[in-house]
């Protein structure tokens, strides 16, 4: 009775996660089947998860001269660009932060600061930065996303590595400095060494909100500089959305995502520091 | 050329006081904090400002701003459609938390002991979601809903089931999804926490007769309260600025069934350029949110007190 009890037991348990991970996929099937069909073969009752004819034509669609590419191209600027810059003016501020004791606690107010504007809502800010990116006449250019995004994966990025600064053992910064070197080659060429893990964490999650970013696009873009979440969106259009390019451009939008998630989850488990104090 | 080479040496000591002076003057660490500082505070703070302040005003499409006093916040009293979408945006934050906690919960205990054999591989699976955009995820349970052909109707066998267009439902629909894009959030959190209970603790309850049932009221619950009441708090405040999952997902219909005060203020900023208005709605959603999470962050430190 025992034993038949345990397997009843581990059967629905296996169950519960196979449903589980079947619900957890089930629109990533979609995307995957959708894409591949023909547009006749998508509208149809009751569904077939295997396309028929296996075709490309959306893909093709996509990737034609005057196809939507550029959106993705975009997107890729974009993130790209802002991504660099977020973090080549947080690491400085977060070492700042970190290795450097500021008078009258200055610092933990900025840390504080920093962390509330984390959860700043876009809409908070979005009207008074349409007004500036119109005078500075950058609307619907991809530099005003650059700046804006920039701006608001900030104090992410220095809250990701400011903790990672403050885990390098002093010792190793104040030999650095006792040995003659400035606060600045001690960053550059002690600090930042040490500070990979955390700097790509910070880079990754940079590059994954920045990618998926929709508000301020749908603000601050109309057209030319226009990102692929909004392209997505204006697919949706009066006549019936049309769910092959839907599902093209989803599963286009997707498969870095995904790449990096696998990515990211090598980098969290690696510490650098391990070896570095002997 | 001879000069310089000349003058080298006399200069050096100079350089080299000069060097050391600066060594031990903070200001090249606040140099370095500076760039960021600057930019966080043109893009964040001074627009936050000229939000509370542009609140006060109505805002003419040439730019013009005229004083109006309380004029906007008194006008948002009395406006149905901004409590309309404040209700949203509670049964959506209450419902769509207290349904993810739930489902993380039983997740977890379910998985307990599997986690961490799968480890890696789950993890990842379920962190993908998460990181997926919200449109992206908006738009597929777009398609997997509709009536006609949507692959839910499909696989529940309920054709022609209207799910996104029916009033009564959407708002529920919405939760539903939220719940898939963010229940593994607070499954991966409270898995993380459980791994760290000692299992001696656990051990010493069961050899004192407790049952399962004691032990999760008991022991893990308590033990992982602050842990759950930071997920809480993220979630809570995700959940009060969503914008693009009801927007993808719904576009805030049928009607204004699942029109979120975010997607209200941005119909009020951007499609009637009321601009005036939708400030002072963006200031009062801040106060709000400041206001709770305050509250909350006193119900954490008390509750950390209270376990350790």
């Amino acid at each position: 009775m025992k034993i038949l009890a345990k397997v009843v037991r581990r059967i629905a348990l296996t169950a519960a996660i196979l449903l589980l991970s079947a619900m957890v996929l089930l629109p990533f099937v979609w995307m995957v089947s959708t894409a591949f069909k023909r547009n006749n073969e998508i509208l149809v009752y009751p569904p077939a998860i295997l396309p028929e004819s296996f075709t490309l034509e959306h893909f093709r669609r996509i990737f034609s001269p005057d196809g939507e590419w550029r959106y993705f191209q975009n997107s890729l600027i974009a993130t790209a660009v802002s991504t660099v810059t977020t973090l080549a003016l947080a690491i400085p501020a977060a070492y700042s932060l970190g290795a450097h004791r500021f008078p009258r606690d200055f610092g933990r107010h900025i840390s504080v600061a920093l962390l509330l504007l984390r959860f700043l809502p876009p809409f908070a800010v979005v009207i008074p930065l349409f007004s500036m990116v119109r005078s500075a006449g950058l609307l619907d250019s991809v530099w005003a996303l650059v700046l804006v995004y920039t701006a608001f994966h900030l104090p992410l990025a220095i809250w990701i590595i400011e903790p990672a600064v403050r885990g390098i053992p002093r010792e190793i910064q104040e030999a650095a400095l006792v040995d003659g070197a400035t606060p600045i080659q001690t960053m550059l060429r002690v600090t930042v060494p040490l500070l990979r893990p955390a700097v790509a964490t910070a880079a990754v999650f940079c590059t994954v909100f920045s990618w998926n970013e929709f508000f301020f696009s749908l603000v601050l873009t109309f057209d030319q500089a226009r990102t692929y979440p909004v392209l997505i969106n204006t697919f949706v259009t009066d006549a019936g959305p049309e769910w092959g390019l839907i599902a093209a451009s989803a599963l286009l939008a997707a498969i870095p995502v995904i790449v990096f998630c696998v990515f990211m989850q090598r980098h969290l488990i690696r510490g650098l520091t391990a070896g570095s104090v002997k | 050329m001879a000069t310089i080479m000349a003058a080298r040496p006399t200069d050096t000591p100079e350089k080299r006081a000069n060097k050391k002076r600066r060594r031990h003057l903070p200001t090249i660490y606040f140099w370095l904090l500076l760039p960021a500082a600057a930019v966080v505070a043109v893009f964040t703070l001074w627009p936050i400002l000229r939000t509370l302040f542009l609140s006060f005003h109505e805002l003419r499409a040439s730019g013009e701003a005229t004083w109006t006093g309380l004029d906007n916040y008194t006008r948002m009293i009395d406006d149905g459609d901004f409590w309309q979408a404040a209700r949203v945006t509670v049964v959506f934050l209450v419902c769509g938390v207290l349904v993810q906690l739930v489902l993380a919960w039983t997740l977890a205990l379910l998985l307990e002991n599997r986690v961490a054999r799968l480890n890696t591989v789950l993890r990842t699976v379920f962190a993908i979601p998460m990181m997926l955009s919200p449109v992206v995820i908006g738009i597929c349970w777009r398609a997997l809903l509709n009536p006609q052909y949507g692959w839910v109707n499909w696989l529940l066998g309920t054709k022609d089931a209207v799910w996104t267009g029916d009033p009564d439902r959407a708002l529920w629909v919405l939760i539903a999804v939220d719940a898939w894009q963010w229940t593994p959030f607070l499954f991966l959190m409270i898995t993380a926490g459980l791994v760290g209970i000692p299992d001696e603790i656990i051990e010493a309850a069961r050899l004192d007769g407790a049952g399962a049932l004691q032990v999760f009221m008991r022991i893990k619950l308590p033990l992982m309260l602050p842990v759950m009441l930071v997920g809480i708090l993220l979630r809570a405040v995700d959940s009060t600025k969503v914008f693009e999952l009801p927007f993808n997902l719904t576009s805030g219909g049928p009607g204004n069934a699942t029109t979120t005060v975010a997607i209200f203020m941005y119909r009020r900023a951007f499609a009637e350029w009321d601009q005036g208005y939708a400030s002072s709605l963006a200031v009062t959603i801040i106060a709000a949110l400041v206001l709770f999470a305050f509250a909350f962050i006193r119900l954490l430190r008390s509750v950390e007190k209270a376990v350790s």
